[in-house]
């Protein structure tokens, strides 16, 4: 344990985040030196003074609100129950016609949802794993298996990897430079992952063979603020999954499909 | 899981959302969209740390917010809302207490999101660092260094207004 790893690790000991071994190292280490005990003393006493930090309490309006749109979710389901009673109470000849009209509504919205749901449920899946994808290859730091701007490095780095030819195109001239590829595993089937940049942001296209799919774009979010889009075209399944502000990766998605297909 | 047990990290959820959005109405705002979000989703909760998982909600509700208003002020810049903050306190409100508190509310707001989150969740909210990792979805390494190198500008920051008081 030096001077270097103390400066590194003095928060995770204030924290008392550390293992044992860690802490009585640095205990051992900080005892001879002045430096570090000053270091020390500096995270101390910024957690004293965000004691006189103010904590802003919720106001008691706000969970009156929250508990309103609840009560309001849960009200939903028994409505066409209402409506029924509604009607009998009081009769009018109208109100039938308008029922009727509105239950076949409704029916078929019922049916449209449930059919897309369907579909949705499997593709819910796919995004959950390109999603995990995506943040795994972030944090392991393992982004890329080829690094390269090169679409003509790039490409052939796959052959023999995957058991298909990944259209790799270059969208530097757009603002989104192609960084690498790698192999990754999404729903149990190897995928070219092609890693494009835009800014700090890390964009992951991956891409496999898929005989049928809507061609037209799919777009999801998920509540940690990952955007995923998705098309099939031409026996290629494209899922691109990025932190990118979604106008940004709606633009990105255009410009793939349109220099992939074009 | 129930709006009541969700409802009793109110006060978390709002802190954070205060603190990131710098003001309380957009901070009502993004709070109360969600819990909408988290009761909606409640069914996909895989078990684990439930403050963490609605303080994550409100966490990307405010960046998401922020990233709509950065749209919008490429378009239009406010200088009434986005303009210095001139407002200083009267002479009687300086006792000592107000002015450190003062202090050290400047210093935090100082900070870029990434190290207001770190600072909020753990010296305001006592999370471990391996549930800031599940909040701000970053692995365990970068909480540390974000968070010691908060506190590096939290110490600057304080010690530079000390010298200027």
């Amino acid at each position: 344990m030096n001077c270097e790893d103390i400066e590194r690790l003095a928060d995770a000991y204030a924290d008392g985040e550390l293992d044992l071994a860690s802490t009585l190292a640095i205990e051992a280490h900080v005892a001879g030196c002045a430096a570090c005990t000053s270091k020390l003393e500096q995270v101390n006493t910024v957690t004293r003074a965000l004691r006189a930090a103010p904590y802003f309490r919720a106001p008691e309006t706000l969970a009156a609100r929250i508990r309103a749109t609840a009560s309001d979710a849960a009200a939903v389901a028994p409505t066409p129950l209402r409506q029924r009673q509604n009607v009998r109470v009081r009769p009018r000849r109208w109100r039938p016609w308008l029922l009727s009209t509105a239950s076949l509504v409704a029916a078929s919205i019922l049916l449209g949802v449930v059919l897309h749901e369907r579909t949705a449920m499997a593709d819910d899946a796919t995004t959950e794993a390109v999603i995990e994808g995506h943040v795994r290859s972030l944090m392991a730091g393992h982004l890329m298996d080829v690094a390269s701007t090169d679409r003509h490095t790039v490409k052939p780095w796959f052959a023999g990897r995957v058991d298909f030819s990944p259209t790799v195109v270059d969208l530097a001239s757009d603002g989104f430079p192609l960084v690498g590829g790698r192999l990754d595993y999404i729903d149990r089937h190897p995928a070219a992952a092609l890693v494009y940049k835009r800014r700090d942001h890390v964009i992951n296209v991956f891409v496999w063979p898929q005989a049928a799919g809507s061609a037209s774009h799919h777009t999801r979010s998920d509540e940690r603020g990952y955007h995923v889009i998705s098309w099939t075209r031409g026996g290629v399944a494209v899922w691109i999954v990025s932190d990118l502000a979604l106008d940004e990766l709606d633009d990105f998605a255009r410009k793939l499909d349109a220099a992939m297909h074009g | 899981m129930s709006s009541e047990t969700l409802l009793s990290h109110l006060d978390a959820a709002y802190n954070l959302a205060r603190w990131l959005m710098g003001n309380s109405a957009d901070a009502e705002d993004v709070v109360q969209d969600a819990y909408v979000r988290a009761l909606a989703g409640a069914s996909q909760f895989r078990g684990g740390n439930e403050r963490a998982w609605l303080l994550s909600i409100v966490r990307n509700g405010c960046y998401s917010s922020h990233r709509r208003q950065r749209v919008r002020e490429a378009t239009d810049f406010d200088e009434t809302v986005h303009g210095e903050d001139t407002a200083t306190p009267s002479p009687e409100q300086r006792t000592i207490d107000r002015e450190t508190s003062r202090r050290v509310r400047r210093a935090i707001e100082g900070l870029t999101p990434e190290f207001q989150e770190v600072i909020v969740l753990r010296e305001f909210e006592g999370l471990s660092y391996k549930e800031i990792a599940d909040v701000v979805a970053a692995p365990v390494g970068t909480v540390m260094s974000r968070l010691s190198r908060a506190r590096a500008q939290l110490a600057a920051a304080l010690a530079e207004e000390k010298a200027q008081a």
